[in-house]
């Protein structure tokens, strides 16, 4: 009897075992890549390139599609060449190839051995503007696999990359280099009238670097920067961009395309997934503040008043579909903007911070966001903070019982006190600590946002923090911060 | 040995395993981030907090301070992780023009009052120069807008002299919009402690 009891304890063990695993693996990250990955690639020489192309169908010509569209690849092996492969002293193989496409594009074939697997794809450049010399200005540049079907596309505007293009239908499954998804839908992209008419851009400047929370392993340092300053910063570094002169970029070279293209295959941008119900609602919610005209509008005016000596802000209260929009207080004494109390329709405070404050929300600012939720109820109450014309922040009430007993705790002055003293050692003194003098300025805001992120772990504040960075057209991409 | 027997000694062993605390060097403290840390305790093992304990003064014409460091062991980082630590804190009384500002000698004796006091910390830079959270007492309100690091170095004593102690610290913006529980507002003058002074060991 009591062996029955223990076995089914043991059940019951394995399957909440079972639901946490699933519960741990259904909550994924944001579109991100790995700045701090160790790239394994490895030269392929024109031997192995050939052999690998001729493997796949047994021919040097390649038709695999049995269509009457079949594709047909042509390559002109006497091009074989070897060109540089940035962040790793591997060489990139590559040689023209001919398709049976119409249009006004150049293809080749690009191979590099990566963790020892050879990965090949066709690359395609569609230029639309060279410069008075013939450097490339404006292209579109898409990756096909040797059957045609479409893998990934990037847009490069001034000679430099700037946009991935993912199908509009389906962005939350368009990886880049995901041979293995599902393609059905949008396998013949290669013929799609031409190229890009069911595409939409993504902006790298939006796509961050996965950030290591360290471990066991030990921590590692967050690299910052974007995957367009990855890409942009190989091309540059491997002197795939001509020198130019004045603003507004310049051309790339074919080959600096070619850099470019390699450098994505390396370190492909992890698929965009698809957030856990509570942190999608607090993104939606968020997109509504900084997609409504009025929010917006003052939004763009503070990111006019950034890093003098005062602080300037707005409280929007809530009246419909519209707000009315109260300015907060400046004090011209180097303290905080202050805001009129907060009424019960209260739901955004919005506001800059002073020069020479760090990056990073205040612990005063986390303390009104609780306290903000506090006096009106509305689970909807946020608070923003810009800290750049192209970055702000928002914290928003991810756990109202947790938000309550926090903002309650810390009400009382000596226990704000001791707030005071845990931010300053666990956000700036961490920050500053893992810098070591030596970071960015961008990686030590990355860095302050981190532990500031930890630091509403630790203390179970039941506040979320987002991260949102605007776009080149205006509008603002947020994500979680973790 | 039946089942029973055999289950609670495996719960023991699980109770005392999840439960063991490990020791580790207070240098290491700031190497991994704090959700990382459980049942940890950086702990000054290699004594390097120690060579400022006792009192130090510093005097010119103006100023007078008087400084006592000393160590409050184990102590434990607010929040929902068991992570403790060693911290320098002090207690101190200045002068300025023969007037006492600040003495707050024997007023915050507890281990969370030190905090009170402004001044304390932990990180280590190297064996003889270490940093604190820096801060003063407000003067007729409850808190200051200001904060600081303060680094502090001992220096070699190769005279034959009393130690002595490098004393710099900054003295940085924080935001501060809210008010004291009185109404009033936060005391937003400047440090009156000097910034960069030597003080010797009495």
């Amino acid at each position: 009897m009591k062996q029955k009891r223990l076995k089914n304890y043991l059940k019951l063990g394995i399957l909440l075992f079972g639901i946490s695993l699933i519960l741990i693996n259904c909550q994924t990250d944001e579109l991100t890549f790995d700045a701090n990955k160790q790239i394994n690639a490895k030269t392929v020489s024109f031997e192995e390139a050939k052999a690998f192309f001729e493997s796949k169908n047994g021919s040097s010509q390649f038709a695999k599609r049995t269509t009457s569209d079949a594709l047909v690849l042509n390559p002109d092996w006497n091009s074989l060449e070897h060109s540089d492969l940035v962040y790793t002293d591997a060489q990139l193989t590559k040689a023209n190839t001919d398709v049976n496409r119409i249009g006004d594009f150049s293809s080749k074939l690009l191979f590099v051995n990566i963790d020892d697997e050879i990965q090949s794809v066709i690359l395609t450049t569609w230029v639309t503007d060279y410069d008075s010399i013939g450097n490339i200005i404006n292209a579109t540049i898409f990756f096909n696999d040797y059957d045609g079907n479409f893998i990934d596309a990037y847009k490069i505007e001034n000679g430099l990359f700037t946009h991935r293009l993912v199908p509009s239908s389906n962005v939350q499954t368009a990886g880049v280099f995901m041979f293995l998804q599902d393609k059905e839908d949008w396998d013949d992209i290669w013929n799609c009238g031409y190229m890009g008419g069911e595409l939409e851009a993504v902006d790298l400047g939006t796509i961050n670097t996965v950030q290591d929370g360290g471990g066991s392993g030990g921590f590692t340092p967050l690299p910052g920067g974007t995957y367009g300053g990855y890409i942009n910063g190989g091309v540059s570094s491997s002197g795939g961009r001509p020198n130019t002169s004045g603003p507004g970029g310049g051309g790339i070279t074919s080959g600096g395309i070619d850099i470019g293209a390699a450098t994505i295959l390396m370190n492909p941008i992890g698929s965009t997934n698809t957030y856990d119900q509570n942190t999608q609602n607090h993104l939606n919610a968020l997109n509504q503040f900084t997609g409504h005209n009025q929010i917006k509008g003052k939004i763009n005016e503070l990111q006019g008043k950034l890093n003098i000596n005062q602080e300037f802000g707005y409280q929007f209260n809530s009246s419909g579909s519209n707000y009315s929009i109260i300015a907060g207080i400046q004090n011209n004494d180097g303290t905080g903007i202050a805001f009129p109390p907060a009424q019960s329709n209260t739901e955004l405070e919005v506001h800059t911070h002073h020069y020479g404050l760090d990056p990073v929300f205040s612990i005063e600012d986390v303390f009104n966001a609780a306290k903000l939720y506090n006096t009106t109820g509305n689970t909807n109450a946020t608070v923003m903070v810009i800290t750049t014309p192209t970055k702000l922040y928002a914290l928003r009430i991810n756990d109202a019982t947790l938000a309550t007993n926090f903002f309650n705790h810390y009400n009382v002055e000596a226990n704000f006190d001791l707030l005071v003293d845990d931010y300053n050692k666990a956000v700036i003194g961490f920050a500053q600590q893992t810098c070591g003098g030596t970071c960015t300025d961008v990686q030590f805001e990355i860095y302050l946002n981190y532990y500031l992120n930890q630091l509403l772990e630790l203390l179970d504040s039941g506040l979320m923090l987002f991260a949102g960075y605007e776009n080149a057209d205006g509008t603002i991409t947020w994500n979680p911060f973790n | 040995m039946n089942i029973k027997s055999l289950t609670i000694i495996v719960i023991f062993i699980c109770a005392f395993s999840i439960q063991a605390q490990t020791i580790k060097p207070l240098e290491e403290q700031y190497d991994t981030a704090p959700m990382s840390k459980n049942n940890v305790y950086y702990k000054d093992v290699n004594n390097i907090l120690d060579k400022y304990f006792g009192t130090w003064v510093y005097q010119d014409a103006t100023h007078y301070l008087k400084i006592t460091f000393f160590k409050k062991e184990q102590k434990r980082m607010n929040g929902n992780k068991d992570w403790y630590f060693d911290e320098l804190v002090c207690e101190y009384q200045y002068k300025k023009d023969g007037v006492e500002i600040y003495n707050t000698y024997g007023v915050n004796s507890n281990v969370n009052s030190y905090i009170a006091n402004r001044i304390l910390g932990d990180v280590i830079i190297s064996d003889n120069k270490i940093e604190l959270r820096y801060g003063e007492p407000p003067i007729n309100s409850c808190s200051r807008t200001k904060s600081g690091n303060l680094k502090l170095e001992y220096l070699t004593n190769t005279s034959g002299s009393q130690p002595q102690i490098h004393w710099q610290r900054t003295n940085d913006l924080t935001e501060t919009s809210l008010k004291c529980s009185d109404g009033s507002s936060r005391d937003s003058s400047d440090f009156q402690i000097p910034a960069g002074i030597v003080l010797t060991k009495l």
